[in-house]
């Protein structure tokens, strides 16, 4: 078994938690998408890594779940507020800056 | 071989609860749908010999990151209402990620991996992540720390109420 099932499980996570980021009207749910969409990557790092022998692609992985705590913090905070302000957290209610 | 059929059932795993995640029409149990890719994943990732990151994904995603997002909906009392995307958005989005499938598998396909060696036993243990991190990767360690506060501040600020 090669590293190619892996790649290719990481590139439909990715395209559906695009999907899921594109079209969910609730913030938290976009939210969540993105970390989906996050995570494949970290699979594409992982599998890579294992392939190469090298535990760099570990570490870089690690990096991101840390990141990624402190977007969860920001953006939970972020949604407070905007709920707070807007009444809704539909991402539709988000078009002060819409074009 | 066994390995393999692991990998197929964590595969489909993921694939079903991620689609729970984008079309179930009630939040959290699509939040429940993240609770599964990433409990998935983590197989996934203790498949690739890597231990200690599943149990980290574990902690973390299926831990902190979605009891923040449950937090919000339970607390806030919000829930979306059933308004669907425009056509025209949703056709837009299906077709960018259909043209990125495309793509990226048919690279994928079309390139050839060499079947995975055994892995060497200090390969993503914890001590060597942790002399990784300390040797090679000190600079990016250190700025991430600082970025951990920035955002701990950060969150602190943005929910406090205003003094209006």
């Amino acid at each position: 078994m090669n590293i190619a099932p892996y790649l290719l499980l990481a590139g439909f996570l990715f395209s559906l938690g695009l999907i899921g980021a594109l079209t969910r009207r609730s913030a938290i749910l976009v939210f969540l998408s993105v970390e989906l969409m996050l995570n494949s990557g970290n699979l594409v790092f992982l599998a890579f890594a294992r392939a190469l022998q090298d535990t760099g692609g570990a570490v870089m992985v690690l990096f991101i779940l840390a990141l990624s705590a402190a977007e969860a913090a920001v953006g939970t905070a972020i949604i407070v507020a905007f709920i707070r302000k807007r009444g809704t957290a539909e991402i539709d209610a988000a078009n002060l800056m819409r074009w | 071989m066994a390995f393999f059929i692991a990998f197929v059932f964590f595969a489909v795993a993921a694939f079903v609860s991620s689609l729970f995640l984008i079309f179930h029409p009630k939040t959290i149990p699509a939040s429940l749908g993240m609770v599964g890719v990433m409990v998935s994943l983590s197989g996934v990732f203790a498949l690739l010999h890597f231990p200690f990151l599943s149990f980290i994904q574990v902690i973390l995603y299926a831990g902190a990151v979605i009891v923040m997002a449950v937090y919000l909906v339970m607390s806030q009392g919000f829930e979306e209402r059933g308004k669907e995307a425009a056509i025209s958005q949703a056709f837009f989005s299906y077709a960018l990620s259909v043209i990125f499938l495309f793509l990226y598998s048919k690279v994928i396909l079309r390139s050839s991996f060499a079947p995975l060696e055994k892995a060497e036993e200090s390969l993503g243990s914890l001590g060597e992540l942790g002399m990784e991190l300390i040797a090679n990767y000190l600079v990016p360690f250190e700025i991430l720390s600082v970025i951990l506060v920035a955002a701990m501040v950060g969150a602190v600020v943005l929910s406090k109420r205003s003094a209006e």
